[in-house]
């Protein structure tokens, strides 16, 4: 009867603090050390935004756990402008002043940010959407 | 109902704003919405006191840092404020720590007009 260390839940636009509330409880329920577990919601919420922003809307989060590591994979439905993954440099908002940007990350695109918080990501992508897969290394306590 | 509260004073050229809550995609329009506002309305001396707000996601400070390059445009400033370390986080992780004076307690007293030279 142990607690189930899987998750699958879906999420739009509304409901993504909820979905922080639920993966801040899930990476800690499962042994996420507490300034982690905040990495692991923020880097689920940045993948989360990304995937109503660009995605189509909605999108679904599953998250596992293996003997080592928190593994989060989201993914999106897909629209035309290829969701989760689009990491283009170059691209650029439509109004946005082109030579007044020092920032070094895209408008709204936590992926940057994702990738210097993750131990490991991968992306992938295709007509049926895009799925982005981070994992967080989990150092084992001292249980006995 | 927003997870934003946004909370604003005046004096003059001077305006603080108060931000609490959780800033993230869904209420993204509101906090542009207000940040142009206070642009728009003549505010050149920006403070945004982030002590009360839990969490700010990228487009979020997407768009505080937007509104600094509108105010530097008009010779006005931008500062953050006493961010929970959660927020501080990001701050630093993003790299805005570098580009934009963030402050970790307001100044004393409330916001004094200070009103720019010439």
């Amino acid at each position: 009867m142990g607690r189930s260390r899987k998750l699958d839940q879906e999420f739009g636009e509304t409901t993504l603090r909820i979905l922080r509330e639920t993966v801040l409880a899930h990476a800690t329920d499962v042994g996420m050390p507490e300034g982690r577990a905040l990495d692991v919601m923020l880097a689920v919420h940045e993948l989360a935004a990304n995937a109503v922003e660009h995605g189509g809307g909605t999108g679904r989060l599953r998250m596992s756990v293996t003997n080592w590591e928190l593994i989060c994979q989201v993914s999106d439905p897909g629209s035309a402008s290829s969701g989760l993954s689009r990491n283009t440099p170059g691209s650029q908002r439509p109004g946005a002043t082109a030579q007044i940007s020092p920032w070094p990350y895209e408008p709204g695109h936590g992926l940057w940010l994702v990738r210097q918080i993750a131990d490991h990501i991968s992306v992938n992508s295709g007509p049926a959407g895009s799925q982005v897969t981070v994992a967080f290394t989990m150092l084992r306590s001292g249980i006995t | 109902m927003s997870l934003l509260g946004i909370a604003v004073e005046s004096q003059q050229f001077s305006v603080v704003m108060r931000l609490s809550g959780e800033a993230d995609l869904s209420t993204l329009g509101q906090l542009r919405d207000a940040l142009s506002d206070q642009i728009s309305g003549g505010a050149r001396q920006l403070t945004i006191d982030l002590s009360g707000l839990r969490f700010a996601d990228s487009s979020s400070i997407r768009a505080l840092t937007d509104a600094h390059l509108a105010l530097r445009a008009q010779g006005g400033t931008l500062e953050l404020v006493d961010p929970q370390p959660n927020v501080a986080r990001i701050l630093v992780l993003l790299g805005i720590d570098q580009v934009l004076t963030v402050r970790p307690q307001p100044d004393s007293g409330t916001a004094g007009a200070q009103m720019q030279e010439g």
